[in-house]
């Protein structure tokens, strides 16, 4: 257990680095928006100033940037969060937040929705119902399993995601290759690129309910990373935590790909990452999860927006980045280990 | 001490996410700035998905969204472009001048998650950005949301193999400069009419089937009634490729099997390395078109002149394989043909020698 005071200072540090990462992103984009002429803009919404800046700078900044930033915040403190909690109640640190098939079911959705053209918002209201039937699914398969519960979930999740799997590779395979294909896969290697603000209202608040029973939970996630039966003799009932984790992280999972796409490695790297700042225990761990997470996901989404005139989709940035850290992480853990 | 310091942790977030969503709520609720100044200087444009736009009245700078869109305004006006969406192919740039290469690539618009960097479009500040393809159920929703979110005028304009014309002139209508896009409009109708009369005229029995071999090994092909086999059928050839299941592109796999069942008469092959394989190798020697010498290689710079992209290349594409298939029909010089093509389209003179080379003559 590290000293208490240690911790403190680290997650002011952390808060800090989302604060700078948050109001950072803002300044960086390839329209560029002087640091004065962004605050004065900003401040125009909520006192009398005189304008001096173009309709342009104003439509990036509401229209574009900060819908995007907002987005990337949420997404990446929600993707972390869930993976922090997939990790503990699976005891298992290979764990992300698609083990119960929510993505693949999500990217099914969305892929039968861009087939059928039916529109911005349904694609992303079939996405997510798409990801939450999955996860259901997967739910009831994993009740009939008697011997071992989480071995159940984690069997039925991959048997699920990868039925949807299929799907996607067949609507992509009669898909229209003109239009319809590229849309299915750039859609599918995941971007802020588009988000507007319809769908910050549109993903945010089961994001944030998600993660709301996972934060007040995180006691009970400490217990259970030791087991069902050390769960029982404490009085804690492993099976409810564990249905209400699962069903705020499909939240998250599920609302987070209905408008960005597949985003990797976040949910995976991210809860590791805080393990090693502040030390294994939930109840600040989780927290730690959700800053780094938003701060990593708003920094490589600048990237994405950054390194070329065209995007680059953030999913392979984060695999880009995402999967060497972990090979490190691997390496040095073992190391310390022996 | 651990629960002092959780408190706190929940403040911290709690902050953060309410001082996020108060930010956007402020952003939304806020009025669209003035752009009265500008009124007077804008007309209002009738888009092919029939939507009103108001566009400047001087259009001097155009945004592709796609590489569909910015192969029909390379075509009808290249010195408007304000960027390109994608890089051109090496295929294209043996032809396309150099000054077109380097142009800022703004990434590809299809409706959501696409590649398309909005701030890079914003910063090149075009007049207006145009959509060309083929209408989705969609587009007007696809449209009127990317025009709010940008705060720029954006217009769809349909074209189809048979709608290319009108394409033309409504780009002409858009930029308000009819005399640059009007010839192409007109040839392509008359290339279109002449097709359809051919291969109204044609006989049943006089129709050829044609095999059209895709991919590494000639064995992946546009199925019949693929949207991207459109030129065989409006040339009045027969698609050999009668298949099942209708993949879309290139996506349909076919065995070395089902050609010879098909036995095309005419075999057209896409890349070099394919035509010289299906003259060469014994499996297809077997077959009717590679007997009586009816294989050719498709010409594919800049474009295909069959379907890849689906766009005006194609109106050349009619005129090649009609002169292929039915030449007394057609009546064309095809070399002549491709000269002018090349230079009312591509903008680029190509003498006969090179003309012969690109038909692999």
């Amino acid at each position: 257990m590290r000293d208490p005071k240690h911790i403190k200072i680290r997650m002011s540090g952390l808060a800090a680095l989302l604060a700078v990462c948050f109001f950072g992103s803002f300044l960086l984009g390839k329209y560029a928006i002087d640091p004065w002429t962004l605050l004065k803009i900003l401040l125009s919404r909520v006192m009398e100033i005189p304008v001096d800046w173009t309709v342009q700078d104003e439509t990036v900044l509401f229209n574009v940037r900060l819908p995007r930033v907002i987005m990337g915040a949420v997404i990446g403190g929600g993707l972390a969060c869930a993976g922090a909690a997939y990790q503990g109640i699976f005891q298992n640190p290979m764990v992300s937040p698609d083990i119960l098939g929510a993505s693949n079911g999500a990217a099914f959705g969305a892929a039968l929705g861009l087939f059928f053209t039916v529109g911005y918002k349904a694609v992303s209201v079939s996405a997510f119902l798409f990801g939450i039937m999955a996860v259901v699914i997967v739910l009831t398969i994993s009740r009939r399993v008697k011997f071992n519960v989480t071995l159940g979930l984690i069997l039925a999740g991959i048997m699920v995601g990868s039925i949807f799997n299929a799907g996607v590779s067949y609507l992509k395979l009669v898909a229209d290759p003109t239009d319809t294909l590229p849309a299915i896969t750039y859609w599918l290697m995941g971007s802020l690129a588009s988000i507007r603000t319809q769908d910050v209202f549109f993903a945010c608040p089961p994001i944030i309910i998600g993660i709301l029973p996972i934060l007040l939970l995180r006691w009970r996630l400490n217990v259970l990373t030791m087991g069902d039966e050390e769960a029982r003799t404490m009085g804690i009932n492993a099976r409810v935590v564990r249905t209400v984790v699962i069903g705020g992280a499909t939240l998250i999972t599920a609302a987070a790909v209905s408008v960005s796409g597949l985003i990797g490695w976040v949910g995976l790297v991210i809860p590791h990452f805080a393990r090693m700042i502040v030390g294994d225990d939930y109840r600040v761990m989780l927290p730690a999860s959700i800053l780094l997470g938003s701060s990593f996901l708003l920094v490589v989404d600048n990237f994405a927006r950054m390194l070329a005139t065209r995007e680059i989709p953030i999913g392979i940035l984060t695999a880009f980045i995402g999967a060497p850290f972990f090979l490190y992480l691997i390496l040095t853990e073992g190391g310390r280990q022996r | 001490m651990d629960t002092r310091n959780n408190t706190k942790l929940k403040k911290l977030l709690a902050v953060t996410l309410i001082l996020a969503l108060a930010i956007s709520v402020a952003a939304c609720g806020a009025a669209k700035p003035s752009k009265d100044e500008t009124a007077p200087n804008t007309r209002i444009f009738v888009d092919s998905a029939g939507r009103e736009v108001e566009i400047p009245a001087k259009i001097d700078a155009i945004a592709p969204s796609g590489p569909l869109a910015q192969i029909v305004l390379y075509t009808a006006c290249p010195d408007r472009l304000a960027g390109i969406a994608v890089a051109f192919s090496d295929q294209a740039k043996a032809l396309i001048d150099e000054k077109y290469w380097g142009m800022t690539q703004f990434g590809q618009f299809y409706g959501k998650n696409a590649s398309l960097n909005m701030e890079a479009l914003i910063a090149a500040a075009p007049d207006v950005i145009v959509d060309i393809g083929e209408a989705k159920d969609t587009v007007v929703q696809d449209m009127d949301g990317l025009q709010e979110q940008l705060n720029m005028p954006v217009v769809f304009i349909e074209a189809t193999l048979d709608s290319m014309d009108e394409a033309y002139e409504k780009i002409g209508e858009l930029i308000g400069d009819t005399g640059e896009a009007d010839p192409l409009a007109q040839y392509c109708r008359e290339v279109s009419e002449k097709a359809a009369k051919v291969s109204a005229s044609l006989a049943e029995e006089d129709r050829l089937s044609v095999y059209e071999a895709l991919g590494d090994a000639g064995l992946n092909t546009n199925a019949r009634g693929s949207f991207h086999a459109e030129v065989i059928e409006t040339v009045g050839g027969v698609n050999a490729a009668d298949l099942e299941v209708v993949s879309s592109g290139a996506g349909s796999e076919v065995s070395m099997e089902q050609v010879i069942g098909w036995n095309p008469d005419v075999i057209i092959a896409e890349s070099e390395e394919v035509y010289q394989m299906i003259l060469s190798d014994k499996a297809w020697s077997v077959l009717d078109a590679v007997k009586t010498g009816r294989v050719y290689k498709i010409p594919t710079s800049p474009y295909s002149a069959m379907a890849n992209p689906p766009s005006v290349n194609r109106i050349f594409g009619i005129l090649w394989l009609g002169d292929i298939l039915y030449p007394d029909q057609y009546g064309v010089d095809i070399s002549a043909e491709m000269q002018k093509f090349y230079k009312m389209f591509y903008h680029v003179e190509i003498d006969e020698a090179k003309a012969a080379e690109l038909l692999s003559r």
